[in-house]
């Protein structure tokens, strides 16, 4: 289990996306997207529909 | 972040956030409403990372409480005594976890091969993915294990 989580770190760390300097902006922004979407959901009110 | 590392904390990103920066896209991310921040554990570090953040409007909570003692010696020398979290709000901004200890690795352990990814404008360390994933398996918590176990099913897409 150990290994085999290990030899998969490496290989996605191998990646072209993962090489050091690549642009991750994206990351934080969809972090934060995905918390102004759960914020607005608990902020949401409940519409009966029938 | 980008305050962060101008100001010169020391920091390494830890946690499914940070496992998130080695994901090809958006679509092979996991959701998280928060980025954990290791903290290199001394207490000028820690003042440092508090004073960077209260100046952008960021909010301090410890244990679900306020927690106002910022400049407080002591009390930052205790959190830092303790391994304990602080947790950091802003309105328009993700949540960041400020830690000083993780399972697993000390500070320096993961900072020593921290891979530097671009964030805008700045380069922001982030920890080795197999030792973030260590850390989830040593840590032995059931949403830890379960996030794992989603890892490795969605994990083999990118390592193709």
């Amino acid at each position: 289990m150990v290994d085999h989580l290990a030899r998969l770190a490496e290989r996605i760390e191998r990646r072209p996306w993962n090489q050091p300097g690549s642009d991750k902006t994206w990351v934080l922004s969809a972090l934060s997207e995905h918390q102004k979407w759960v914020r607005a959901t608990k902020r949401a009110r409940r519409v009966r529909t029938r | 972040m980008a305050a962060l590392a101008g100001a010169g904390v020391e920091f390494v990103l830890v946690g499914v956030g940070a496992i998130n920066f080695y994901a090809r896209d958006p679509a092979h991310a996991f959701a998280t409403l928060d980025v954990d921040v290791l903290l290199a554990p001394r207490v000028a570090n820690l003042r440092l990372a508090l004073r960077t953040l209260a100046a952008l409007d960021f909010r301090f909570e410890s244990g679900g409480e306020p927690f106002l003692d910022v400049g407080d010696e002591a009390i930052l020398a205790t959190i830092v005594g303790r391994g304990a979290t602080l947790c950091a709000r802003h309105p328009s901004s993700a949540q960041l976890d400020l830690m000083v200890a993780i399972t697993g690795f000390t500070y320096a352990e993961l900072a020593s091969d921290a891979i530097r990814f671009r964030v805008s404008d700045s380069e922001i360390p982030v920890g080795r993915l197999a030792k973030l994933l260590r850390s989830k398996q040593l840590s032995g918590r059931a949403k830890d294990r379960a996030f794992l176990e989603a890892f490795e099913a969605r994990a083999d897409d990118d390592a193709e």
